[in-house]
């Protein structure tokens, strides 16, 4: 694989596959200015990690149990940028910043993306606005 | 899954929810890796527990999921949850 590698010029230092929802409403089931959150997380991963894809609308759901597991019906907009595990660690605190951003000013319950195998969530209690924490 | 995961966690501010199947690129693996997530959130604890505890509970799991019964990781917890305040209340 690595000659095969080597002989196209390419490198496999870009190889973990980071996936960020972006949401269409808040918590309190109000649309959102999705089209703009889209473009600043784009911007975001593309400063960061040289590029990534948005793909249309999904159809979702996610549990608020900060009120009482309300379901909140959702069209996230899926984004994907492949970088490695080491670079996202480095870039750790930009991407937090504008994490802890969205999940603020779009009002959201949880801030949710995917790194390889394992899904993440930044969370956002109700009681505490621009707190983060895991 | 990368290793040093719980230390990108950590910096983020994140909790590691759970895993998911391993994501794929393209239109079919974005719309493949809503549904994975979706079914994640549908069986995540409703409360805090540390990486270690989780990756215990999903241990415990899969070795109860046996003759085509699946049992998930909330129900394990449950479990072990009602046997701890029972064998608490015996104690006085």
């Amino acid at each position: 694989m690595s000659d095969l590698a080597t002989r196209l010029g390419a490198g496999k230092s870009a190889s973990t596959l980071l996936v960020l929802f972006v949401p269409s409403h808040d918590r309190g089931g109000n649309p959102i200015d999705q089209s703009y959150w889209v473009g600043e997380a784009l911007r975001t991963l593309g400063e960061l990690f040289g590029g990534a894809t948005a793909f249309p609308q999904g159809r979702g759901v996610w549990r608020d149990d900060d009120q009482g597991g309300k379901l909140h019906f959702d069209d996230p907009v899926v984004i994907q940028c492949y970088t490695s595990a080491d670079v996202i660690e480095s870039q750790a605190d930009t991407l937090r910043e504008f994490l802890v951003r969205m999940g603020t000013e779009a009002r959201q319950g949880a801030v949710g993306l995917v790194i390889d195998r394992d899904y993440l969530e930044l969370r956002f209690p109700q009681d505490q606005p621009g707190a983060a924490n895991g | 899954m990368a290793d040093n995961v719980d230390r990108i966690a950590a910096k983020l501010g994140a909790a590691v929810v759970g895993h998911v199947p391993e994501a794929a690129g393209g239109a079919f693996g974005a719309s493949k890796v809503l549904n994975d997530v979706a079914q994640l959130r549908a069986n995540v604890l409703p409360v805090r527990v540390s990486g270690a505890t989780r990756e215990q509970l999903e241990r415990l799991a899969e070795r109860a999921s046996v003759g085509g019964q699946k049992v998930d990781t909330v129900e394990v917890a449950a479990r072990l949850l009602e046997e701890a305040a029972a064998a608490a209340d015996a104690a006085g």
